[in-house]
């Protein structure tokens, strides 16, 4: 198996994420939270990926999240891509082994990328106070969340490639191409 | 020259491309991609939600003999119950057509309703929908009205063969025509308040200035077939708050929607019989 074939098989993992987020979120739908997990898509493709096999890997897990969005075809495949970007951009300054960096960067790009949305998509009602205090419980969630769960997410991706035989860390200078 | 950008440089300059490329790209490439993606996900929601109803099965099993056959008492009594009203409501509807015929009004619409079970939900702060295991192939066509045991759940906004999207009534794009239960006045509904921890909420215009809220008998919302989507009278929420416009004419208010409605199962959606769609 090449290793662009073992990094396809990451975009598995984030079809279980986009499952695991509509279990969480149906589970929390009766006290209003929904839990954004959209750094959990790029922050491995980002941290640990060539450019060009994160950035296919992010695309198309965007479009995944657009089939059911009601906003334009390809708005969160964008956005998953700006954030991606972002991502890239903090792993010059960050050491992908250490949690706490992790789950900073994993912070950082959610408080970034949900109050843009909520600039993005409020649809006249940025003038509304219950809308914003929506946007905080769920911002603090959601931070909670990634904060919790990025390191750990990051690190079964990386073990699952590890298992299919392509080690990730042992590589550092080739992933630069 | 390539040789020379950083990581960094070469992530941006792909970013640019893929932009680029996704803004230049046909509507309908676009649009079969759309396609293609939803046919591939849908089977996994369905099978996800066949899933989900195995372990129901499952957890009923487990449960002792004596709740299930106290389940199954309760019932039958409630069975007894329907097929009385059923036969109240064979009568009153044959009332109905005896004065409609008497007096030369049009008939009313005529429906038959469609038991979905729900497969997926979306509930943020932008939109909310559910995703439900019927589609084109059983007769659900996108505008018709969505309902379960507690009063209104929406209408349907996309249609696939097996699947469609209901778009929910607390959904901050959603509006209807309502009326207060018992005054037949029309009044706006519009969804879209789903305060953290707190219970949805819609707002409600062009409420007449002479309507007062009674701390002991609520207003209650009901729909109307004024839109042509609804049929009259389903229950939709219980107004909390009215405040008199700047114009003085005419009330805005709040209105509480049923807590059940985000965490349903279960819905029907109203298919008109003569064919038409809303």
């Amino acid at each position: 198996m090449r290793n662009s074939q073992r990094a396809f098989s990451i975009l598995l993992f984030n079809l279980l994420l986009l499952w695991l987020l509509h279990e969480a979120n149906g589970l929390l739908a009766g006290w209003r939270i929904h839990l954004h997990g959209e750094v959990l898509f790029v922050i491995f493709s980002a941290l640990y990926l060539r450019v060009l096999h994160g950035a296919t890997l992010v695309m198309i897990s965007g479009l995944f999240i657009d089939v059911y969005s009601p906003f334009n075809y390809g708005l969160h495949a964008i956005s998953l891509l700006l954030l991606w970007t972002v991502c890239v951009v903090l792993r010059q300054r960050v050491r992908r082994e250490n949690p706490r960096h992790v789950m900073l960067v994993a912070i950082v790009c959610q408080l970034i990328h949900l109050p843009l949305w909520h600039l993005a998509a409020a649809q006249g009602r940025l003038g509304e106070a219950l809308y914003w205090l929506r946007g905080g419980g769920d911002l603090l969630a959601s931070l909670l969340f990634v904060g919790a769960t990025a390191y750990l997410w990051c690190e079964m991706q990386r073990l699952w490639l590890l298992w299919l035989g392509w080690n990730l860390n042992a590589e550092m200078h080739r992933l630069h191409r | 020259m390539s040789r020379r950008l950083t990581y960094q440089g070469k992530a941006l300059l792909l970013i640019l491309l893929l932009f680029l490329l996704w803004w230049f790209l046909p509507a309908l490439f676009k649009r079969a991609t759309r396609v293609a993606f939803q046919e591939f996900q849908a089977p996994a929601w369905t099978a996800l939600s066949y899933l989900h109803d195995l372990q129901d099965f499952w957890s009923h099993r487990l449960r002792p003999r004596h709740e299930l056959i106290e389940a199954g008492i309760d019932l039958s009594r409630l069975n007894a119950a329907y097929a009385l009203r059923n036969q109240r409501m064979e009568v009153m509807e044959g009332e109905i057509l005896r004065l409609e015929a008497m007096l030369g009004l049009p008939s009313l619409p005529q429906h038959r309703y469609e038991v979905a079970r729900v497969v997926r939900r979306e509930l943020t702060n932008w939109w909310q929908y559910l995703v439900i295991r019927k589609g084109s192939l059983h007769g659900v066509a996108p505008g018709q009205a969505v309902v379960f045991a507690g009063g209104v759940v929406g209408r349907v906004r996309d249609v696939q063969p097996y699947t469609a999207v209901v778009q929910l009534v607390s959904s901050p794009d959603f509006r209807a025509a309502v009326h207060f239960g018992g005054d037949e006045r029309p009044l706006e509904f519009v969804g879209g308040l789903n305060p953290t921890l707190g219970p949805a909420l819609g707002t409600l215009r062009s409420v007449p200035a002479d309507v007062r809220l009674h701390s002991e008998r609520p207003l209650t919302i009901v729909s109307s077939r004024l839109g042509g989507v609804f049929p009259d009278g389903f229950f939709i929420g219980t107004v909390e708050h009215l405040e008199l416009g700047t114009d003085g004419l005419f009330q805005t208010g709040r209105v509480r929607l049923n807590d059940r409605l985000l965490t349903v199962r279960e819905v029907a959606v109203i298919i008109p019989l003569d064919g038409t769609t809303p």
